[in-house]
C-alpha cells in the first residue's frame, strides 16, 4: 500500500513538475537567449579587438578592459555620470515627495494634477528631447525669452559645457518626477491609518506625524525609488542622442553615451564590449542591494 | 451679571474652530499655490511645443513670441506628415509594440502562474533565473542582440523588433505578485474539481488579475513604443521605422537650417498615439505605476 | 562633425521646368542600350542617401528623373538619417556591412572611406573608371579626388562635396571702413576689431563667428604650414607650434570679445542665422551655405578662408561609393546612375541648387556655368579656392582621430583651456587610439 502510494505520489510530483516547467519554459528560453546569454556574449566580445566588419575577429584577452579602464574619457565619463545621477535624485526625490504628499487626498483636483505630473512620462524621449532643444535654444528658446525678461543675461545651454548637462537633469526631472510622484503616492496610501490616530490622540502635529510616521514608514518606496532614479538616469541615452550627441567638450558624455560612441561610432566592439560588462556589474550590484533593502524592509514592518 | 458656562464654551469652541479654518486656509492657499507653480512648470513644454507648431515661419522667430498663434498655422501638421512616412511609422510602433505586449502577456502569465501557483522542483532555479534577468537593458546587449539578429537573418524586420522583447522578466515578476493574491480557497476547489492549470489560469487567476494584466500591458506598451535604442540600430529600410527612429532623423544635426515649427508638429504627432492611450488607460496606468513599487 | 552644406527651399515648379528641361537633354542623350534592350524586369539599385530637407527632394527628385529615362534600371533612394561622421547613416552602414545586408550604392561621407575600403566593405572603382566614357579620373575637379581612395585605390566618385569658405557682409565691412576680405588670418583678427559693435556693454555686432568644427580646424593647422598626422599615419601631430597657431587665434579674439561660437547640435544653422541677422560680420562655413544665406536676405560675399603662411583647405561632403557586396548587375547600374549624377548638365544643376561643388571639369567650363557664375560671383570662390585643396589623412582611425581633434576645439573654445594643454591632451588619446587599432 505504501509503496503504491508513495509512486502515485512520485508520478503526481513528476507531473506537476512537468507542467510547471512547461508553464514556464517560454519565459526562460527566450531570456536566457535574450538575456543571459547575450551578456554572455557580451563577455566573449569584450576580449576580441574586432569593428565588426572584419571578417576575423582577433583574441586579445583582458587588454580591452585594461585600455578602457586607462582611459581618461572612461572615468570622465563615469564621473560625469554620477554627477548626472546625483544632481537628478537629489531633486527628484524630494520634489516627488513633496507633491505626492500635497496629492495624498482623494480630489478631483489632485487627480487632475497628478495626470499633468505623470503626462511627460508616456511622451517618447525623443519628442521631449526635441521639445527640450527648441525651448534651451540659444536666441529664441523660451527660457533665454524669460531670462530677457527679467533682465538676467541670456544662457548659452547647449552650446556651453557647464550647462549642457543641466538641461539634461532638466528634461530628465520633468520626464520622470510624475512616474516618481505615483510610487510615492502608493507609498503613502499604504501607511496604517491607525499610526495617524494614535499619534493625534497623543498631540502630535503635522509635522512630527511627517517626521515620525510617514518618512520612516515610506522609506521602502523612498529605496525603491532610489534604485529606480539611478537606473533610469544611467540608461539615458535617448536624451543626449538628440540634444547634445555628447558636447560640447564631452560635457555630456555619459557613461551609456561613451559605451554607444566606441561601440558604433568608433566601431570598436571589444571596448564597447568591455564598458558595457562593468556597466552590467554595477546594475547587477543595485539590484542585489534593492533586493537586500526590500527584504530588510519586510522585517521592519514585522 | 456673568456670563453663563455655556457660552465661555461657546465662544471657546468658536475662536478654536477660526484657529483651525484660518491654518486650513493657510495651509490650502500653500498647498495650491506649490501645485499650481508646478503644474504651470510641467505644462510650459507642452504649451511651447503647441505654440510653436502653429507658427508659420516668419512668426518662428518672434519676440516676444505670440503666446498663442492669431492664425493657427493647422498645415504644418499636413506638412509634418508629409516630409516622412510619418503614418507608416506610427503604425509600425502600434503594431511591434502591440505584439510584443500581447507576447508577454502570454508568456509572463503561464510562467507567473506556474511559479506563484504550481509547487513544482526547480522552481527556485526558473525563479532565480527571471530574476537575473530582470536588470539587463538593451542599452548592453545590442551588439550580441544584432548579431544573433544576423544569424537567423532578421536585420531590419518586424520579428528582429519584437522577438528579442517577448520573454519579460519584468511582466513576470509583476504578475508573479498579482496571482499570489488570489486566493487559495478557489484554486483549492477547482483543482478538487479535477481543474486543469491551464483551465484554472485561463478560467479564474486571468479574470481575478484583469487590472494587473492591464497595468503592464499599458507600462510596456508605452516602454516600447517610445523606445529608440533598439530599433535604431536593427531597422535599415524606410518601411520598417518606428515613430522615434523617424523623429530622431528629422532633427538638423546637419545645417540644413530647423523648422522648429514642422519639428514641433512632428514631436506632437509622434506623441499623439501614446497620449490617446494615457487618456484612455490613464486609471490603469496610474495604477500600473503604483503597482511597481509594491512589493508585498 | 556636422555638415557641409545647406537647404534652399525652391518653389516646386522651379524644380519641376527645370527637370523639364533636363530631362529633354538627357532624353536626347539617351542611352542607346536602354532601348536596344529586351523588355525585363529593370535592375534594382539600392541608395543609400543621407540630404535631408530640401536637399533631400532635389536628390529625389533627380532619381526619379534618372528612373524615367533608363526603364532598365531602378535606383530606389531611401533617406538614411544625415550622412555627416558620426551620424545615423555611417552607423547603419556598419550594421549592415556586419549583417551582410548592403545597400548597393552609399552616399558615404569622405573621411569615412578609410575605415569601410580597409575592412574589404567597397568596391575598388579603378577599372569602372578607366573604362567610364565619361568618369575617368581626369574628368573629375583634381581637388576633388582628395579623400576618394585609400592605398592608392579609388572606391569613390566625388558626390557631394564641399569646400570651406570665408563669408562677409559687404554692408558692416563698409561701415567699418573694410574694402576688402582679409586674407590672412591676422588681417581677420584686426579687422574684427573694427567691425565689432558694442554698445551699452552688450555686443551687437561680432566681428567673427566660426562654426567651431575641426573641418576648419584641418585648414588652420595646414596653412601655418602643421600637419595632422605624421606620414606614415601612425601619430597625430596637431599639437605642434605650427599646429597650434590657429586656435591661438581665435582664442585670442574670443577673449577680446570678436569672436563669437556657437554650439550643440544646431550650431552650424544658427551660425548661418546670425550672419544673416547681421549679427555677425564675417564667419566661415561651407560653399554649401550659399543657398541658406540667401534665403535670410542679407547681402553677403564669399572668400577664400584666410591664410598664415599659404592658402590650405580641406574639402568635405560625401562621396558615391559601390558596396562591394553587392551584386554584379546592381554594381554595373549603380555606376551608371552615378555616370549620369556627373554628368555636366545634371552635376551643374545639383550644384547650382544646393551650393555643392559641380564635379566635373567640363562642367565648370560649360558656357552655362560661366554663364551662371557670372551672374553669381560668390559661386565662383570655391571652385577658385579648390586649387588649395588638401587631402585629409587617409587612415582608417581618422574617425576617432578628429573627434578628439573637436573635443580640443571645444575645451579652447567653451572652457578657455590652454590651446598648448588642450591640443596635447587630444594627441595623447588620439594617439592612444591609435595604438589601440594597430
Amino acid at each position: 500500500m505504501r509503496l503504491i502510494a508513495r509512486i502515485d505520489h512520485l508520478i503526481a510530483v513528476g507531473r506537476t513538475t512537468i507542467t510547471g516547467w512547461a508553464f514556464v519554459l517560454p519565459t526562460i528560453l527566450l531570456l536566457g537567449i535574450f538575456g543571459i546569454g547575450s551578456v554572455g556574449y557580451v563577455g566573449y566580445l569584450s576580449l576580441l579587438k574586432w569593428n565588426l566588419i572584419n571578417p576575423i575577429p582577433q583574441f586579445v584577452g583582458f587588454q580591452n578592459y585594461i585600455s578602457v579602464f586607462s582611459d581618461v574619457n572612461f572615468w570622465d565619463a563615469v564621473g560625469r555620470t554620477i554627477l548626472y545621477l546625483v544632481g537628478t535624485t537629489v531633486i527628484i526625490l524630494p520634489l516627488s515627495l513633496v507633491l505626492a504628499l500635497l496629492l495624498q487626498d482623494r480630489l478631483n483636483a489632485n487627480r487632475i494634477f497628478r495626470s499633468l505630473f505623470f503626462l511627460p512620462y508616456v511622451v517618447p524621449s525623443v519628442a521631449s528631447a526635441i521639445a527640450w532643444s527648441w525651448l534651451f535654444e540659444a536666441h529664441h528658446g523660451l527660457v533665454n525669452m524669460f531670462l530677457r525678461m527679467f533682465h538676467l543675461s541670456p544662457q548659452p545651454w547647449l552650446s556651453s559645457p557647464g550647462e549642457a548637462l543641466i538641461v539634461i537633469m532638466l528634461l530628465y526631472i520633468w520626464q520622470f518626477t510624475g512616474y516618481f510622484v505615483i510610487l510615492y503616492l502608493n507609498g503613502l496610501q499604504s501607511v496604517p491609518r491607525h499610526l495617524y490616530e494614535s499619534a493625534a490622540i497623543d498631540g502630535a502635529g503635522g509635522w512630527q506625524k511627517l517626521w515620525h510616521i510617514t518618512l520612516p514608514m515610506i522609506t521602502p518606496t523612498t529605496f525603491f525609488i532610489l534604485m529606480m532614479s539611478i537606473i533610469f538616469s544611467f540608461l539615458s541615452f535617448d536624451q543626449v542622442y538628440v540634444l547634445t550627441q555628447g558636447g560640447p567638450a564631452q560635457s555630456t558624455t555619459t557613461i551609456i553615451y561613451y559605451l554607444f560612441q566606441e561601440g558604433f561610432q568608433f566601431f570598436d566592439i571589444g571596448r564597447a564590449g568591455a564598458t558595457a560588462m562593468v556597466l552590467f556589474a554595477f546594475l547587477l550590484l543595485i539590484t542585489f542591494l534593492q533586493f537586500k533593502g526590500e527584504s530588510r524592509w519586510v522585517h521592519h514592518q514585522m | 451679571m456673568g456670563t453663563s458656562p455655556d457660552v465661555i464654551l461657546e465662544g471657546a469652541l468658536e475662536r478654536a474652530q477660526a484657529h483651525i479654518v484660518r491654518r486650513w486656509h493657510v495651509r490650502s492657499i500653500i498647498k495650491w499655490a506649490v501645485l499650481s507653480a508646478f503644474g504651470v512648470l510641467f505644462i510650459i513644454p507642452f504649451w511651447w511645443m503647441i505654440d510653436t507648431a502653429l507658427l508659420s515661419n516668419q512668426h518662428v522667430f518672434d519676440y516676444p513670441p505670440e503666446l498663442w498663434p492669431s492664425v493657427p498655422k493647422w498645415s504644418n501638421f499636413l506638412l509634418a506628415l508629409q516630409q516622412t512616412n510619418f503614418l507608416r511609422y506610427i503604425f509600425n510602433s502600434i503594431a511591434v509594440s502591440t505584439a510584443i505586449v500581447i507576447g508577454q502577456l502570454i508568456t509572463a502569465s503561464l510562467a507567473a502562474y506556474a511559479i506563484a501557483r504550481i509547487p513544482f522542483r526547480g522552481k527556485k532555479i526558473a525563479y532565480g533565473m527571471i530574476l537575473s534577468t530582470l536588470m539587463i537593458p538593451a542599452q548592453i546587449t545590442f551588439i550580441p542582440m544584432f548579431l544573433m539578429m544576423k544569424q537567423v537573418n532578421w536585420i531590419d524586420s518586424y520579428q528582429a523588433l519584437i522577438i528579442p522583447f517577448i520573454g519579460s522578466a519584468f511582466a513576470t515578476f509583476w504578475l508573479i505578485q498579482a496571482f499570489r493574491q488570489v486566493p487559495q480557497i478557489i484554486l483549492d476547489a477547482a483543482q478538487i474539481d479535477g481543474a486543469h492549470h491551464l483551465w484554472i489560469l485561463w478560467r479564474i487567476v486571468l479574470p481575478l488579475s484583469k487590472s494587473a494584466l492591464l497595468s503592464v500591458a499599458f507600462l510596456n506598451f508605452v516602454f516600447h513604443y517610445n523606445d529608440l535604442f533598439w530599433p535604431l540600430i536593427i531597422t535599415q529600410s524606410d518601411a520598417m521605422r518606428t515613430v522615434p527612429v523617424g523623429l530622431s532623423y528629422l532633427v538638423a544635426n546637419d545645417g540644413s537650417g530647423t523648422a522648429w515649427n514642422v519639428l514641433m508638429a512632428s514631436a506632437l504627432l509622434a506623441t499623439i498615439p501614446a497620449l490617446l492611450l494615457f487618456v484612455g488607460g490613464q486609471r490603469f496606468l496610474v495604477q500600473s505605476v503604483a503597482h511597481s513599487g509594491i512589493k508585498d | 562633425m556636422k555638415l557641409f552644406h545647406a537647404k534652399q527651399p525652391i518653389a516646386v515648379f522651379t524644380i519641376a521646368t527645370t527637370l523639364g528641361l533636363l530631362m529633354m537633354s538627357a532624353s536626347s542623350a539617351s542611352y542607346a542600350s536602354a532601348a536596344s534592350k529586351p523588355a525585363s524586369a529593370p535592375v534594382q539599385v539600392s541608395f543609400w542617401e543621407g540630404m535631408s530637407g530640401q536637399l533631400g527632394n532635389v536628390l529625389q527628385s533627380m532619381v526619379e528623373m534618372f528612373n524615367k529615362t533608363h526603364p532598365h534600371i531602378h535606383v530606389n533612394a531611401v533617406y538614411e538619417g544625415s550622412y555627416s561622421g558620426g551620424g545615423p547613416m555611417q552607423e547603419k552602414l556598419l550594421a549592415a556591412v556586419a549583417a551582410n545586408k548592403v545597400p548597393d550604392l552609399v552616399q558615404l561621407e569622405i573621411h569615412s572611406t578609410p575605415l569601410f575600403a580597409a575592412n574589404g566593405a567597397l568596391q575598388p572603382l579603378n577599372t569602372m573608371m578607366a573604362h567610364s566614357a565619361s568618369d575617368k579620373k581626369s574628368d573629375f575637379l583634381a581637388g576633388l579626388l582628395n579623400n576618394t581612395s585609400y592605398k592608392g585605390i579609388t572606391y569613390g566618385i566625388p558626390f557631394n562635396r564641399s569646400v570651406p569658405v570665408l563669408y562677409y557682409n559687404p554692408v558692416l565691412f563698409a561701415k567699418a571702413g573694410i574694402h576688402s576680405a582679409p586674407t590672412t588670418w591676422s588681417q581677420l583678427e584686426q579687422d574684427a576689431k573694427r567691425l565689432t559693435v558694442r554698445k551699452k556693454g552688450q555686443t551687437q555686432v561680432y566681428g567673427f563667428e566660426p562654426v567651431n568644427q575641426w573641418w576648419f580646424f584641418e585648414s588652420l593647422v595646414w596653412s601655418n604650414g602643421g600637419q595632422l598626422m605624421n606620414s606614415s599615419l601612425t601619430k597625430a601631430t596637431f599639437a605642434t607650434p605650427a599646429a597650434q597657431a590657429g586656435m591661438q587665434v581665435w582664442q585670442q579674439m574670443k577673449n577680446q570679445g570678436t569672436l563669437m561660437v556657437n554650439s550643440g547640435p544646431n550650431e552650424w544653422s544658427q551660425t548661418i542665422t546670425d550672419f544673416g541677422h547681421g549679427r555677425t560680420a564675417m564667419y566661415i562655413g561651407s560653399a554649401g551655405d550659399m543657398g541658406q544665406i540667401k534665403q535670410t536676405g542679407v547681402s553677403y560675399k564669399a572668400a577664400f578662408v584666410p591664410k598664415f603662411k599659404a592658402y590650405a583647405v580641406p574639402t568635405g561632403g560625401a562621396n558615391a561609393v559601390i558596396m562591394a557586396k553587392a551584386p554584379a548587375a546592381a554594381k554595373q547600374a549603380a555606376f551608371q546612375f552615378i555616370e549620369w549624377f556627373t554628368q555636366p548638365a545634371q552635376t551643374s544643376y545639383w550644384s547650382e541648387q544646393t551650393g555643392y561643388l559641380p564635379v566635373k571639369k567640363a562642367a565648370v567650363s560649360s558656357p552655362s556655368m560661366l554663364a551662371y557664375y557670372k551672374k553669381h560671383p560668390n559661386h565662383r570662390i570655391p571652385v577658385a579656392e579648390l586649387q588649395f585643396a588638401k587631402q585629409a589623412p587617409l587612415s582608417p582611425s581618422y574617425l576617432q582621430v578628429y573627434q578628439y581633434m573637436q573635443n580640443a576645439m571645444d575645451s579652447i573654445m567653451f572652457s578657455n583651456q590652454p590651446v598648448n594643454q588642450a591640443l596635447q591632451n587630444g594627441v595623447q588619446s588620439a594617439n592612444q587610439a591609435l595604438q589601440q587599432a594597430q
